[in-house]
Order: C-alpha cells, then structure tokens, then sequence
C-alpha cells in the first residue's frame, strides 16, 4: 500500500522533471541571445534533474541515499558551469542581445 | 591558502562519498567489506593526488549554529529554485516573450571566498539571474528582467535573505 502510495509520488515528480525540462527546451529556442538561453537552460534542468532523482528515490527507495548525492554534485556543479560558460563566452566577444538594457560588465575594468 | 592540508580529512570525505554510493542495503555482508576495501584504495589514491588543496578547516562549519544557519539557507534556496523555474515558465510561455535583459553590477560583503562561491550559486539557481564574474567584492550579474541598474537596489533584489543567512554559515 505505501509502496504503491511511494510509487505515485514519485510518478508525479517525474512527471513534473520532465515539464521543467520542455520549459527549458522552449526557452532555449525563444530566447534571444546566448545569455538568457543559459539562464533558461541551467535554472529549469538543474530542478528538472533534482526532481527526476527524488522521484527515481521514491519509487526505489533503496536508490535513495545515491540519488541524493547525485543530487547534490548537481546543485553544486550545474551553477558553476554556467558562470563559467558565460564569462568565457563574455571574453570570448560574444555581444549581448541589442535590446539589452545595462552593461555594467563592460564599464569596468577587464582583467 | 590559509590552513595546512589535511590528507585524513579528504580520505574520509572521499571514503563517504564512495560508501554512499557503492552501498545498498540489501548487500551481503562480505560484498560490503568488498566494496569497503575497494573503497579504502581509491579514497587513499584520490587523496594522494588531491590533498594539497583542501584543508581540514572546513570542520569548524559543522558548529550547530552555522549548521542552523545552512538548514535554513537550504529551504529558502529550494523555495527560490522552485520559484525561479515558475517565472522562466511563466516568460518563455508567454507569447510576447517578457525580457528585458542586462547585466548588472552588485556588492557582497561575503569575505571567504567560498562564500562567494555558495552566494554565485544561489544567485544562478534563482529567478531571471546568473553570476557572470566576481572582481574583488563586486559580482557581475546577468539579469533577465533588469528591475534596477543601481547596485544597491539591485543587490538587495537578487540577493534576498541569502547573503545574511551565508553570513550566519561563514562568519
């Protein structure tokens, strides 16, 4: 019965994983510039992949303890990845999107 | 760098991370012990190569104070995340596509650097924003729905209770 009750929950955050992700994906075709598609891509995969593995953990709860750890190489490593993405790209010479509002990266020094 | 490093705390933080990964609990007894002497080379080998750039200074964080401070860093960290994916939902599912991008410049008064780091993070994982640089104690914030150019006004924006909550884990 729990098992079964277990079973659907973590049916639902799958589920809920994999709307992230479509939302991810049709951001990163809207969006406009290289910058806001990393923003759209990091942010919803990263709770997508979170909510995949608590789902997996709750279906399987003997998974449970290395999904979490999963988990939390994720949350620490997806972020840093999309800084570090960004800033090369930065330096690289992509420009943002003409419609941009600020560049307050650009007014400081580079080093 | 400051401290010495440790080659008995990452043995054992990589020795964890191995159990943790490599155990279940339906396991036989002497398949664990399998897995644990396995475990014990590998963690050893990884220090080898690795210890001189951790120190074991990362201890004094598990004082019940700064542990307190991180257990609620975490679940606003997680509201954040949650929200932040509802409001991408919410712009890249409208039709007119609501951005209004740019990046802007805030300050910390976070010190150590991995301070800074765990602040980067939170800012990347929450709504509209993504770290770009530090230089020094101002980071460079790209911003999908630019509300303020100022840095204070924008700071206190994008940081919320975050910066005050890694204060209480790291000072």
């Amino acid at each position: 019965m729990i098992e079964e009750l277990l079973d659907y929950i973590g049916m639902f955050f799958v589920l809920i994983g994999s709307l992230f992700f479509l939302f991810g994906t049709i951001g990163l075709v809207r969006m406009p510039d290289l910058y806001n598609r990393m923003q759209a891509s990091t942010k919803t995969t990263t709770l997508g992949v979170l909510s995949f593995l608590v789902g997996i953990g709750l279906m399987e709860l003997s998974w449970l303890i290395k999904l979490l750890i999963i988990a939390f190489f994720v949350v620490l490593t997806a972020p840093i990845g999309a800084s570090a993405l960004a800033r090369a790209s930065y330096k690289h010479g992509i420009k943002l999107w003409k419609k941009s509002v600020v560049d307050k990266y650009k007014e400081g020094k580079n080093d | 760098m400051e401290g010495k490093p440790s080659f008995t705390y990452v043995t054992i933080a990589v020795l964890a991370v191995w159990l943790g990964l490599t155990y279940s609990p339906h396991m036989p007894f002497n398949m664990f012990l399998q897995e644990l002497g396995l475990g014990i080379i590998v963690a050893l080998a990884v220090s080898v190569l690795t210890f001189k750039n951790f120190t074991g200074l990362g201890l004094k964080y598990l004082h019940p104070r700064r542990v307190a401070y991180f257990i609620a860093f975490f679940f606003v960290f997680l509201k954040e995340m949650v929200k932040a994916n509802l409001n991408m939902a919410r712009i890249v599912l409208s039709p007119s596509l609501p951005v209004k991008p740019g990046i802007v410049e805030i300050e910390t008064g976070l010190k150590q650097p991995s301070a800074k780091l765990f602040l980067g993070n939170a800012i990347t994982l929450t709504p509209g924003t993504m770290t770009i640089d530090y230089r020094g104690d101002k980071a460079y914030i790209h911003w999908v729905y630019v509300e303020s150019e100022d840095p204070k006004k924008a700071g206190e924006i994008i940081k919320g209770s975050f910066e005050k909550l890694l204060g209480g884990v790291f000072q």
